[in-house]
């Protein structure tokens, strides 16, 4: 099976089961602070203080904490785009189900990029908090986030950046950035395992517990400690994850993953320009700006779920179809409500993978005979 | 021929998706009892000899010599998944 979904994981840790043994001893050894995870993390991502780097179950799971978390940073509205994730479309909802903070949405450009001057306008109608994504999970368009963030704290509003998608992908420099929050996911582009997210937390973002237990330190406390990680990590971690995550940066650093990604790239755009002439597929918004390596696709003859089971289980090409979680998005880009096959790729691909699936989508278009 | 459908998790909800695990392979002539609930295409050229079964209230898809069906079904057609179940039940 040629693997094409890796914005919804990897198709493999880099850790190897051979070496989950010894990170549960090396885990279990420490009194579960991993601080030396959090040190590798703040390096990896130019994060100035690993202490206010926090663990969670995942994305979703950290996102929905900061959210909550964030009453009092929500002013009378909270800005965001139509590229978002339901991680952080769902949990919005609810927020502001009421109207006391309500929701703004950002226009975007015809390609799926923020619309900066329309957010330059909206972000001074009384926003107290922003979140975004840094890249779409659909398009893989990658947002202009440092304008963003700028225009946010000129007017004193707090900023959530999704890197979900970006993490493992490219280097991102968190300080240089300045957003308030990073969020990230583990198990994606950085190759390690689920059930895993991570954040890092600026100075002066100090987000509310909205989910309190034990925390293996200041046990004496009626209440969740204040200080950080703490306050935002109670119960059993997922250590064994932590520990892969630790080795797995390593691993990128040794493989070169930016030179890896740059490579992917490249031989994606190649792949991309010749589907693009396909005649009985549709390339559904690919952005012309930077993007990650991702395309959606329609056909004339199938039905989005059909070309999805077509390649999946005729050409054992594992994309995924249909909405991916962004409903928003796909209405910007027109596929609403069917949504699209969206293929992909990562850094373990080579030349042969693009040949196979872009030689399979030119057998379907209109190399076959059907009775 | 005994089979076991399984409501499988779509992501748009506009339809539904059952998987049919079927007792045994799939052949032509099952394809061909098949055929009078809608029209029916085969892809003899595709690496597998994929099918497909169309009418206004849903999409069969299988590939010969596989016991799996993928039939999606539109507006939940109760009668159109009877009919099929039917015919499923009747192939020795």
């Amino acid at each position: 099976m040629l693997y094409c979904n890796w914005a919804a994981t990897t198709p493999f840790p880099l850790v190897s089961g051979g070496s989950l043994g010894a990170i549960h001893v090396r885990t279990g050894d420490e009194n579960q602070s991993f601080t030396g995870t959090r040190e590798k993390i703040a390096r990896f991502f130019h994060f100035h203080d690993p202490r206010r780097v926090i663990f969670g179950f995942g994305v979703t799971d950290l996102l929905n904490k900061l959210l909550w978390g964030s009453r009092k940073y929500f002013g009378a509205c909270i800005l965001t785009t139509p590229l978002e994730h339901n991680s952080v479309l769902r949990p919005l909802y609810y927020i502001t189900k009421k109207g006391k903070p309500r929701r703004e949405l950002v226009r975007l450009t015809p390609e799926g990029k923020i619309d900066l001057q329309d957010f330059s306008q909206k972000i001074r109608q009384d926003v107290g908090l922003v979140v975004v994504n840094h890249a779409s999970n659909v398009t893989g368009i990658l947002q202009p986030v440092e304008q963003v963030v700028q225009l946010a704290h000129e007017v004193g509003a707090k900023v959530i950046l999704d890197c979900a998608q970006t993490a493992g992908r490219m280097d991102i420099a968190c300080d240089s950035i300045g957003a308030d929050a990073f969020v990230f996911s583990s198990h994606k582009a950085l190759m390690g395992f689920s059930g895993l997210g991570f954040a890092c937390l600026a100075e002066g973002f100090e987000p509310d517990p909205v989910f309190s237990g034990g925390t293996g330190a200041y046990s004496a406390k009626k209440e969740q400690p204040e200080q950080l990680p703490f306050r935002l990590e109670s119960g059993t971690p997922n250590y064994l994850a932590i520990g892969a995550l630790d080795e797995t940066l390593d691993r990128m650093q040794q493989m070169d993953y930016l030179a890896r990604n740059q490579r992917c790239n490249h031989l994606f755009t190649n792949f991309s320009t010749q589907v693009r002439s396909l005649s009985r597929f549709e390339v559904v918004g690919l952005p012309t700006s930077e993007h990650l390596p991702y395309l959606n696709l329609r056909s004339r003859d199938f039905s989005v779920e059909e070309l999805g089971f077509v390649l999946s289980n005729i050409f054992e090409i594992q994309g995924r179809h249909g909405l991916h979680c962004a409903p928003l998005m796909h209405q910007h880009l027109g596929s609403w409500p069917l949504g699209t096959v969206r293929l992909s790729f990562g850094i373990t691909q080579d030349e042969g993978d693009f040949e196979d699936v872009l030689s399979a989508l030119q057998k379907m278009d209109g190399g076959y005979h059907a009775f | 021929m005994r089979f076991e459908p399984l409501l499988k998790e779509d992501c748009v909800g506009e339809y539904q998706v059952f998987v049919y695990t079927l007792e045994k392979a799939i052949t032509q002539a099952m394809v061909e009892r098949l055929s009078g609930l809608g029209t029916l295409q085969v892809f003899h050229d595709f690496p597998k000899p994929y099918f497909r079964l169309q009418s206004n209230h849903m999409l069969l898809k299988g590939v010969i010599q596989t016991p799996r069906l993928d039939v999606t079904f539109y507006d939940a057609a109760l009668e159109e998944k009877s009919k099929l179940e039917n015919i499923l039940a009747q192939i020795p």
